[in-house]
């Protein structure tokens, strides 16, 4: 693509042109975002690995016994959340080596504990949002609750995403004969934009199907009308029919008597099975108004372990009797919403799979930076440098790119920094974390403003620094170096020392390729570093 | 998953972009130094074989499974062969010797 030659008469643009200024502006507007986007939507694939690292109580042996709902949750909650409205129970799985118990507090709102499997006691709060609770909420809204306005940028995003997909698509010039080709000999502005195809082209079916699946997911709030219509705006009526939801208010009176949960869970589980000619398992548990004579039961199949289709099958039961309520699997199109949700959620368990979604992840994270990388080399070149509107771009860029990756390592090292019970000016530990990502990322877009070009290197040091600071403290704080979890089979953790450390590799690296003096070299290639061709 | 079938699905990937790459003119002279050769024949075959690697996919998983492991596959093998060809093309010289035995 060589824009040098685009001609600035106002005469009528051909495709390829218009689709070269839409591309450019639109990449302009919205890369900061998308990458955000991208990079904490990476890092959520191995989001409970990251918990694990960041709730070191959380590190626990993973085990094959039984935990039953009536033995070891229903006491638990009726010690901690006896005047709670709701329930929530997970049992453990691969990635979770303990049972969730979640629960809205009248007072102080929505609780959650981790219960350990082999005593069946309740760890203490985790004191961290960490990978579930920070990461991937931030990857589609920012958490910028305020009239969820977090969602409707992510959804602006994802349309553009495709946007940029389909006119970068129409703008590169040898699709074919360039699908291999990454010259890093030549000078700086070409091998970005090897880089930036490359990128984009390996891993084309996914950047298109995730942001198609993530507008998708939130159908609801991008396309209210399509509940409204069918329903008659009545979105309890939605519910029930989409995802099979059953409700029904509680009367204020005590039940007579409690059914087992644990026959509940067995019933739904043989029924599923029955069904479906798989060992299905129910894996979230919800109790309606405990206590109540109207309290009901919702055991679901949210995310099943050995297949993509998420949450296809919910059966709601009477809390007093244990009678079926409400029996509900999904038809063939709610089928195809949910395996286009499950393989944006991707919380099956397939390792393969798993390690590939994070090499596509960062692969679109290299094309959004490459992509805003070339624009600012194209541009240094011709243009003057100094002008706002560069200089803008430019800190915009680098506080995107460089600055969310160091922000998320100031994030994991003030989590193994701050101690236990830490607080701070009315925030509990896990606020402090968050202000930590924050205060660091607005750091990091000043510090770019007035540094320049010259922030790159520096930036890609501090996220070395941060990366190594991170293995050493875990090492620290709490004794699992990667030796030592690797043989007591703590992988999670273990892997999340590996990635930092090949993070600061990576960064070092970055930091010599990204020095000033290789930035402001000559846009010429060098006649003596060029291969024949 | 059936370990053997996962692992013909990634080698033959490899094997398939390898020859698609060795297909155009650019990375066959990169590789052998020679005038392109068999270019026909190295096309079908990175076809044919990116599409065994697919039929490798769909019968150690479930469809559904497939459907996400093939394309992301093809982009590992991609990315592995835009690797070989930049830092270490010689790696690719044994194939193209399969095709053309006097291209060395």
């Amino acid at each position: 693509m060589d824009r040098s030659s685009a001609p600035l008469t106002p005469a009528p643009l051909s495709l390829r042109q218009s689709m070269t200024v839409l591309h450019t502006w639109a990449g302009v507007a919205v890369s900061a975002i998308l990458f955000a986007m991208f990079w904490m939507g990476t890092l959520s694939v191995f989001d409970r690995e990251i918990d694990r690292w960041m709730i070191p109580q959380t590190r626990l042996e993973a085990s094959d016994a039984p935990v039953s709902f009536d033995g070891h949750a229903l006491p638990a909650f009726r010690a901690a959340a006896p005047d709670a409205s709701m329930w929530y129970w997970q049992p453990p799985r691969e990635r979770q080596p303990f049972g969730t118990l979640g629960w809205n507090d009248p007072v102080q709102g929505w609780q959650t504990r981790h219960l350990d499997p082999a005593t069946g006691t309740l760890l203490p709060p985790p004191e961290s949002l960490a990978g579930t609770g920070f990461i991937f909420p931030f990857h589609f809204s920012f958490h910028a609750t305020w009239m969820d306005i977090g969602y409707w940028i992510a959804g602006f995003a994802a349309m553009a995403m495709l946007v940029l997909i389909v006119s970068g698509l129409i703008i590169h010039r040898k699709l074919f004969a360039e699908f291999f080709v990454f010259r890093p000999q030549k000078h700086a502005r070409r091998s970005t934009l090897d880089l930036h195809n490359m990128t984009s082209l390996v891993a084309l079916p996914f950047h298109v199907i995730l942001p198609l699946s993530g507008l998708y997911i939130f159908f609801g709030i991008y396309l209210p009308w399509s509940a409204a219509v069918p329903f008659g705006g009545d979105a309890e009526a939605m519910d029930a029919a989409v995802y099979g939801s059953f409700n029904r208010p509680a009367l204020s009176s005590p039940a007579p008597a409690q059914a087992s949960i644990d026959a509940m869970i067995a019933d739904a589980e043989a029924r599923w099975s029955a069904r479906h000619g798989i060992a299905a398992r129910a894996d979230v548990v919800m109790v309606q108004h405990p206590g109540d004579a109207a309290g009901f039961v919702t055991v679901r199949r949210v995310f099943p372990s050995r297949q993509v289709t998420m949450d296809a099958d919910v059966i709601t039961y009477d809390l007093a009797s244990g009678a079926v309520l409400k029996d509900w699997s999904a038809g063939p199109v709610r089928r195809a919403h949910g395996w286009l949700s499950g393989l944006h959620f991707i919380q099956f368990d397939h390792w393969p799979l798993r390690w590939l979604y994070f090499l596509a992840g960062l692969s679109g994270c290299a094309m959004i930076a490459t992509g805003l990388l070339f624009w600012l080399r194209a541009r240094e070149g011709r243009h003057t440098p100094g002008s706002a509107r560069f200089r803008t771009m430019e800190a915009l860029t680098i506080g995107g790119v460089t600055g969310i990756i160091a922000a998320t390592g100031a994030f994991l090292v003030a989590n193994r920094l701050l101690p236990e019970g830490a607080a701070l000016w009315g925030e509990s530990r896990a606020g402090l974390e968050v202000w930590a990502f924050w205060l660091v990322w607005l750091a990091t877009f000043l510090h770019a403003a007035v540094r320049r070009a010259a922030a790159w290197a520096e930036q890609c040091a501090a996220i070395a620094l941060l990366a190594m600071a991170a293995v050493l403290l875990n090492a620290a704080t709490t004794g699992d170096h990667v030796l030592a979890a690797a043989t007591r089979g703590q992988w999670a953790v273990a892997g999340m020392d590996l990635m930092l450390l090949a993070a600061a590799g990576v960064a070092g690296w970055a930091m010599l390729r990204l020095r000033p003096a290789r930035v402001a070299e000559a846009p010429l290639p060098d006649p003596a570093l060029a291969p024949a061709e | 998953m059936s370990a053997l079938l996962f692992t013909c699905a990634v080698l033959a990937a490899l094997a398939g972009c390898a020859c698609l790459a060795l297909s155009q003119e650019r990375h066959w002279k990169a590789v052998t130094g020679t005038a392109p050769h068999a270019r026909r024949p190295l096309r079908i075959a990175g076809w044919a074989l990116l599409t065994a690697s697919l039929a490798c996919c769909i019968l150690c998983e479930r469809a559904s499974f497939a459907a996400l492991l093939w394309p992301l596959l093809v982009m590992l093998a991609a990315l592995a062969t835009a690797a070989v060809l930049t830092w270490r093309p010689g790696l690719l010289h044994p194939l193209a010797r399969l095709v053309a035995p006097k291209a060395s």
